[in-house]
């Protein structure tokens, strides 16, 4: 128990720290700023993903852990040797995974929200997701074996699906908030029946998995996926990171980074495909997990303010921390049996959701 | 000196033309508005000057320089826009709002500098809204938001200020402190203004020339004096109004009299 109020305090409490109130910053974020926050931010992803390793069915030997660590951590004798595989071949792999694919996920959510001025917007509510999932599947029925393969099918999947949603909603001239969100539910509902449809005809065992890939999956976690994923992160991420400005401008509205020099419909389409491909690779991994990219924005604009150039990498590293903790919970608290990290992202993120919906009137 | 030349431009979105054979030229410091009921092409025409539209027909020259021929960041450092005030989905705070207008100015990677806050500094003791730096947007009123749009175009480093009806959701003391603040601005810092605005006493007040437009064209153009006559009125505007010198400003002063036009005007 003490470790659960442990894990989740570090979660959160950094967040009291980091408002912008406490500190009196000014009201604009500088380079320095950046690297501040960052820092801090990756410190108590640390931090979580040294916690989470000590959960898990087998205990571990923790002082023996630490005398080893303090005598110059041999790698040729370890304390134990059971322990260390658990730790470093199975409990690590995965918290890396959940830390990478949380932060993709909240990569997306910020430059979905920015590019349709909509803080309700993330990869999941407009099923851009399960796009990507109709994607994965269809490559994964077609026999396709290979890991870029799938991750490259969901990217088209995600891809068509921004596109396909975009146009239902977009009218002339204007984007309706609500068109968008109801786009998203019933292009949700289609691809949901989708991939029914798929898994149904499927029947044998090559999917036998998806159902629990459906509300996401982190069990799966092997080092040539989570390079995969990290790698297209970092790569999306980077692109995202050098228009976060001109995404700032975007944000207030198209018309006024038309005036203010911005190329709008370069600038989107570059950052559209982005999202697009950091969904695309992070579901075709792990399934669709709900919510991550919807709350971690959020919460970090709260705290952090607008300004997409410290709103990106603090969301990626909190949306890793986020995650994180939710898969660690997710695979502990029904010990022995594990539950799909989906079911608490949605759990919480659910009544947020509603929470942002009311609040706006 | 001309800073803007338009030669006979046309515009259309699908098949009637939004514009037709527009010419006009505003010299550097003038203080120019355009007037003309909805949908004669007023907003169309602000919008290609700030490059959002394109032209089918005729050229622009921006400072001599062919509209087409200057990219989007480069013709933000010439032409600074403020619009009709919108609700902002996201909070921004008014300093970061300011600096927005540093955009065109840096490259897509940088942060802002000294001299880029410098600026910004500057900007908003002109407009008034230094006290308001570390505020949201949101918690603004109407007036002062309006004041850091003007500060934000002006951290643009503007010649010419384009208005589209800034001030149309402002009261009248709001209205005369806007159009008194972008006044003055174009008295001492020679900046060249067109404002887009549909209070025809407004313009006749602060404008020292106005172009009256009606179905995509110029109907007239001229001294307020000249262009706001009870004919103008009546033909453009389909109203019935008595114009008369307003003994106050010296400049004529239009009193809408009814919408039914009497035989005699209309023909």
């Amino acid at each position: 128990m003490l470790k659960y109020v442990l894990l989740l305090g570090v979660l959160f409490l950094p967040l009291a720290v980091l408002s912008r109130k406490t500190w009196g910053a000014p009201a604009f974020v500088t380079s320095g700023r950046v690297i501040r926050v960052c820092l801090f931010l990756l410190a108590v992803v640390l931090a979580i993903a040294a916690i989470s390793l000590f959960f898990g069915s087998s205990p571990i030997d923790v002082a023996a852990a630490i005398r080893w660590l303090l005598s110059g951590a041999d790698t040729a004798h370890p304390w134990s040797a059971t322990d260390q595989t658990i730790l470093f071949s199975i409990r690590l792999p995965r918290i890396v995974f959940a830390g990478i694919v949380g932060g993709s996920l909240a990569a997306a959510g910020v430059v979905f929200q920015g590019l349709l001025r909509n803080p309700l917007a993330d990869p999941y509510i407009l099923g851009i997701s399960s796009g990507a999932a109709v994607g994965a599947l269809c490559a994964l029925l077609l026999g396709v074996a290979f890991a870029p393969g799938v991750s490259g099918s969901a990217f088209l999947g995600a891809l068509l699906t921004v596109i396909l949603v975009y146009g239902i909603a977009r009218t002339r001239t204007e984007l309706h908030s609500a068109t968008l969100l109801l786009a998203g539910v019933i292009v949700n509902a289609f691809f949901g029946a989708v991939i029914m449809f798929l898994i149904a005809t499927a029947g044998d065992k090559k999917l036998h998995n998806a159902m629990f890939w459906l509300m996401g999956d982190l069990s799966l976690a092997l080092w040539p996926e989570i390079f995969l994923a990290g790698f297209f992160l970092l790569a999306g991420f980077a692109v995202i990171f050098v228009n976060a400005r001109a995404l700032n401008l975007i944000a207030v509205s198209e018309e006024t980074a038309g005036q203010l020099g911005v190329p709008v419909e370069r600038t989107k389409t570059l950052l559209l495909l982005a999202a697009s491909l950091i969904t695309g690779v992070a579901v075709s991994v792990s399934g669709i997990i709900g919510f991550a990219g919807l709350i971690v924005p959020h919460l970090m604009r709260m705290l952090l303010g607008s300004d997409h150039r410290l709103l990106l990498p603090s969301s990626v590293l909190f949306g890793g921390a986020f995650l994180m903790v939710a898969d660690t919970l997710a695979r502990t608290i029904l010990a022995p049996s594990e539950l799909p990290v989906g079911v608490i992202t949605a759990l919480c993120g659910a009544p947020y959701f509603i929470y942002l919906l009311r609040r706006r009137g | 000196m001309t800073v803007i030349a338009l030669d006979a431009v046309g515009f259309r979105y699908d098949e009637p033309w939004v514009l037709k054979n527009v010419s006009c030229e505003i010299a550097r410091g003038e203080f120019v508005g355009i007037l003309g009921p909805n949908g004669s092409g007023k907003t169309t025409l602000l919008k290609i000057l700030d490059g959002m539209l394109k032209p089918q027909e005729g050229k622009v020259f921006i400072c001599g320089v062919p509209l087409g021929s200057i990219r989007r960041s480069e013709l933000a450092k010439t032409v600074a826009v403020v619009a009709q005030d919108f609700r902002m989905t996201f909070p921004f705070s008014v300093q970061e709002v300011v600096l927005m207008g540093r955009s065109p100015h840096l490259a897509k990677w940088r942060f802002e500098g000294e001299t880029d806050l410098q600026i910004a500094c500057e900007v908003m003791a002109l407009t008034d809204t230094l006290d308001l730096a570390n505020r949201n947007m949101e918690e603004l009123s109407g007036g002062e938001r309006q004041r850091v749009l003007i500060a934000r175009a002006l951290a643009q480093e503007p010649q010419i200020l384009l208005l589209d009806e800034p001030t149309a959701f402002l009261d009248i003391k709001h209205q005369m402190d806007f159009f008194d603040l972008v006044k003055s601005l174009n008295r001492k810092n020679n900046l060249t203004v067109v404002a887009v605005t549909h209070d025809v006493n407004l313009a006749s007040l602060y404008c020292d020339r106005l172009v009256l437009m009606r179905g995509g064209r110029i109907h007239v153009q001229g001294r307020p004096q000249d262009v706001i006559t009870e004919e103008n009125i009546a033909e453009v505007y389909q109203v019935r109004a008595s114009v008369d010198c307003s003994p106050a400003t010296g400049r004529p002063r239009v009193t809408p009299l009814g919408a039914h036009m009497t035989d005699e005007q209309s023909s």
